[in-house]
C-alpha cells in the first residue's frame, strides 16, 4: 500500500494535486496546517481541490440533467486512493508514528518552511529506519528523491481542464489533444507562395488526410486547417506537456451559461426545440397577431427572458446531441490551441489565415491568458500572411505558419520571468 | 550580528540580493558556503567581491551546481559535497532555505545532516530552526542601518548617484529613485513618466523588468508613475505597480 504524504498548497492547489496524480498512491494524508486561519480566497481553493478530488466540478446550482459527462473526470475514489484530510496546529503534531514507516513524502507543495519542519519530524519519529521515500514533484510530473537523486517518471500528470479549475476556478472545455507523431509528419510541409501575401500549404489534399477528423477535407481557404496543423506541430516541441484544440471557458454560474449560448447569433433555437415566443407566456400580453405587446421599459423584457430560457432548460431534458451543441455554444472565452508546457508555463495560440487581424485577436488572447494564468503564460497569433516577430507586439507573438516547425518560444525554465515576454534589454 | 554556535552556514544563491545580505550581516559565523547554478554564475563575482571587502575575517566559498533544469543532478552533486565534509562539523551547521528551489534547499538540508535551518521570515527578521532544542525556533530581527542602499546595488554589480542607475555592462537609467528602507529591509525603484510619447513608457517598462530579474521580488518593489500606453501595459510584469500619479495605483 502507497502511501503519500502532501502539505496542502492553500494559495494554489493545483501542486497538491499534481503531487497526487504524479504517485497515484493508495492512500493520500493531505496536510491542513492553520485551517483554522484560511483567508476566504484559501478556503476557496480547498473547496475547488475536494471538487477535483470528487471528479465533478459541477456547481451545486447547476442542473444535473445540464452537466455533460464528459466534464467530469475520474474521482479519487475511483482511482483507489483514499484521502485522509489531518488539520494540524503547527507540522511538529503530525502524528507520523501511526502511518508506520513506509511512506512517500512529497515536498511539492509546502513552503519551504513547513517542509523542512516535515522532514525532520519525520526523522525524529524514526531516526534510523526510515523507509520512506522523500521526494519532491517537479513542474515536468516527474519526480526526484532527495535523498538517492533518483528520477522517476510520473504515473499520470493532471490534464489542461484540471490545471484550469484548480489554479483558477474556471471551468474549461477542450478539443481534440495535439499529437506529437503527426506533428512531426507535417511540421515540413512544403509551401505554396502561388496567392499574393499568403503562405499557403502545397498538395493540400495529402495534408488535409493527414489532420484528418474533416469528412470532406479541409477548406484551405479558410482557418480551420490551421488550428489542426498548430494543434500537431507544436506538440513536437520538446517543452511541451500537451496540446488542444479549442479551449472554451465556460461561465461560473447557471444563469451566467444559459445567458451565454443563447445570446450567441448562430445558435439555433430550432436545434433544442426552444419556442420562438418563449417558453412561458409573456405577461404583459398579445396583440391580434399575437406577437408580444412591447414594452417600453426594456429591463422587464431582460428579466423575463432570462426567466424564460432559464425555466426552458431547468424543465425539459435534452438529446447528448443537443447537451454538446448547447455545450459548444455557451462559453464566455475561447482560443483555438493552448499547450501547457514542462515548466508550468501556458501558450494561448489563435489561428488566422487570412490578410489581416483585429485588435480584438489580441485583446482576446491577452483576457483568457489574464483570467486563467496571469503570471505565466504566453500569447501568439499563427498566421500566414506576415513574417514571424522576434519580439512580442502589444503582448502578442506573432508567429508565421511554417516557423511553427522551430520551437520558437524557447523556455529557459530556470527563470520562467526571464521569457515573460521581452526577450531584450533596454540599452 | 548575533553570536551563534554555528560554525557553518550554506545557502543558495538567488535572484534577490537581499535575502543573503541579511543573512550574512544576521550571523557571527566563521564560514559561509553559497551554492549557484549557472543561471545565476553572472551575480557570482559580484557577491565575492563584496562579501569579501566586507568580512574580511569570514570564510565564503562558492561552489556550482548543475543546472536547475537538471534537480536530480543537483541533488547527485549536493550529495557528494556533503559526503566529504565530516559529520562533527556538520552537527554545527545550519542551512539557509529562502533561496533556491525546495528540491536544492531540502536536499542541502538533509545530505548537510544539520540539525538547524534558517529562513528569512519578511524583511529583516531570520527565524532559526532545530526541533533537538527546547525552544525550537528563534528569531533574530537584524539591525537594517548594518547596510546601505550602495552596499546592495554593489553586490549585484550595480552604482546608483541619486539619479541614475548604472551596472558595470553599461546599462544606465536616467531619472530613477532608489531606496532603501532600513526598516522594512526593502529596495525600491521608481521611475516616473513625464513624456507622453509611448516610447518612454515602453523603454521604463522594459527597464523596470530588467530590474525585476536582477534584483528579484523577494525585499523589493518596482513602481513606474504615469501615463502608459496600452502596448507598454500589456508588457508590464506583474510584480511592477503602476500608479497614474503619486499614490493613483492602477
Amino acid at each position: 500500500m502507497k502511501k503519500l504524504i502532501t502539505i496542502f498548497n492553500p494559495n494554489d492547489p493545483t501542486p497538491t494535486a499534481m503531487s497526487i496524480r504524479t504517485h497515484n498512491p493508495s492512500e493520500v494524508h493531505v496536510l491542513l496546517v492553520h485551517h483554522n486561519e484560511y483567508s476566504n480566497t484559501q478556503k476557496n481553493a480547498l473547496s475547488r481541490f475536494k471538487s477535483w478530488i470528487s471528479g465533478s466540478i459541477r456547481p451545486d446550482v447547476f442542473p444535473k440533467h445540464m452537466w455533460l459527462p464528459r466534464m467530469d473526470w475520474n474521482s479519487l475514489a475511483e482511482m483507489g486512493t483514499k484521502v485522509i484530510y489531518h488539520h494540524l496546529d503547527g507540522i511538529p503534531s503530525f502524528d507520523f508514528a501511526t502511518l508506520g514507516p513506509h511512506l512517500v513524502v512529497d515536498f511539492f507543495s509546502g513552503s519551504k518552511e513547513m517542509s523542512v519542519g516535515l522532514m525532520a519530524h519525520l526523522l525524529e519519529t524514526y531516526p534510523s529506519n526510515s523507509k520512506s521515500d522523500l521526494v519532491v514533484t517537479q513542474l515536468t510530473g516527474s519526480f526526484v528523491n532527495i535523498v538517492t537523486g533518483s528520477i522517476n517518471t510520473p504515473n499520470a500528470i493532471l490534464s489542461i481542464r484540471e490545471r484550469v479549475w484548480l489554479s483558477s476556478g474556471k471551468i474549461a472545455l477542450i478539443g481534440e489533444k495535439g499529437s506529437a507523431e503527426i506533428g512531426e509528419r507535417i511540421k515540413n510541409w512544403e509551401l505554396s507562395f502561388a496567392k499574393p501575401r499568403k503562405v499557403m500549404p502545397q498538395n493540400t489534399e495529402q495534408l488535409s488526410g493527414h489532420l484528418g477528423s474533416l469528412e470532406n477535407g479541409f477548406d484551405f481557404e479558410e482557418g480551420y486547417w490551421l488550428e489542426h496543423f498548430a494543434v500537431h506541430v507544436m506538440a513536437t516541441w520538446p517543452d511541451v506537456l500537451e496540446t488542444r484544440r479549442q479551449l472554451h471557458l465556460m461561465p461560473a454560474t447557471w444563469s451566467e451559461f444559459v445567458a451565454a449560448a443563447m445570446s450567441k447569433n448562430d445558435f439555433s433555437y430550432d436545434a433544442i426545440g426552444y419556442p420562438p415566443r418563449g417558453y412561458t407566456e409573456w405577461p404583459y400580453g398579445y396583440d391580434e397577431n399575437g406577437d408580444r405587446i412591447k414594452v417600453k421599459d426594456q429591463q422587464k423584457w431582460r428579466d423575463w427572458i432570462n426567466e424564460d430560457q432559464m425555466l426552458f432548460f431547468s424543465k425539459n431534458r435534452f438529446s447528448v446531441e443537443q447537451l454538446e451543441y448547447i455545450w459548444s455554444f455557451a462559453f464566455i472565452n475561447d482560443v483555438d490551441v493552448v499547450a501547457i508546457m514542462k515548466n508550468g508555463f501556458w501558450i494561448f495560440t489563435e489561428c488566422k489565415h487570412r490578410g489581416s487581424f483585429e485588435h480584438e485577436t489580441s485583446q482576446r488572447l491577452l483576457a483568457i491568458a489574464s483570467s486563467v494564468a496571469p503570471r505565466s503564460s504566453i500569447c501568439a497569433v499563427v498566421q500566414s500572411h506576415k513574417h514571424t516577430l522576434t519580439h512580442p507586439k502589444k503582448g502578442v507573438y506573432i508567429i508565421m505558419w511554417p516557423d511553427l516547425k522551430n520551437p520558437l518560444i524557447s523556455i529557459d525554465s530556470s527563470n520562467p520571468r526571464k521569457i515573460a515576454l521581452y526577450n531584450h534589454h533596454s540599452k | 550580528m548575533v553570536e551563534t554556535r554555528f560554525q557553518h552556514i550554506y545557502s543558495t544563491v538567488s535572484d534577490s540580493p537581499l535575502p543573503l545580505l541579511v543573512l550574512v550581516d544576521g550571523f557571527s559565523c566563521p564560514c559561509f558556503t553559497f551554492w549557484y547554478t549557472p543561471e545565476k554564475s553572472s551575480k557570482i563575482k559580484y557577491l565575492r567581491r563584496y562579501f569579501e571587502a566586507k568580512f574580511p575575517s569570514i570564510q565564503f566559498g562558492f561552489v556550482q551546481l548543475p543546472s536547475m533544469n537538471n534537480p536530480a543532478a543537483q541533488v547527485l552533486s549536493i550529495r557528494e559535497y556533503f559526503s566529504t565534509v565530516n559529520r562533527e562539523e556538520n552537527s554545527r551547521s545550519a542551512v539557509f532555505i529562502s533561496a533556491g528551489t525546495s528540491t536544492m534547499a531540502l536536499s542541502m538540508w538533509f545530505h548537510s545532516r544539520s540539525n538547524s535551518w534558517i529562513s528569512l521570515r519578511k524583511g529583516l527578521e531570520l527565524a532559526i530552526w532545530n526541533p533537538t532544542e527546547r525552544t525550537s525556533r528563534t528569531t533574530i530581527y537584524v539591525d537594517g542601518t548594518t547596510l546601505t542602499l550602495q552596499q546592495i546595488l554593489y553586490s549585484q554589480g550595480w552604482i546608483y548617484n541619486g539619479k541614475s542607475l548604472q551596472n558595470e555592462d553599461g546599462i544606465i537609467e536616467q531619472d530613477i529613485t532608489v531606496d532603501y528602507d532600513t526598516n522594512q529591509g526593502k529596495l525600491s525603484f521608481l521611475k516616473k513618466i513625464d513624456s507622453s510619447k509611448s516610447s518612454d513608457g515602453e523603454r521604463a517598462v522594459s527597464f523596470m523588468s530588467t530590474l525585476c530579474d536582477e534584483f528579484g521580488l523577494n525585499g523589493a518593489t518596482y513602481e513606474i508613475q504615469g501615463v502608459l500606453s496600452r502596448r507598454a501595459l500589456n508588457l508590464m510584469n506583474p510584480a511592477i505597480i503602476h500608479t497614474e500619479r503619486d499614490g493613483e495605483e492602477e
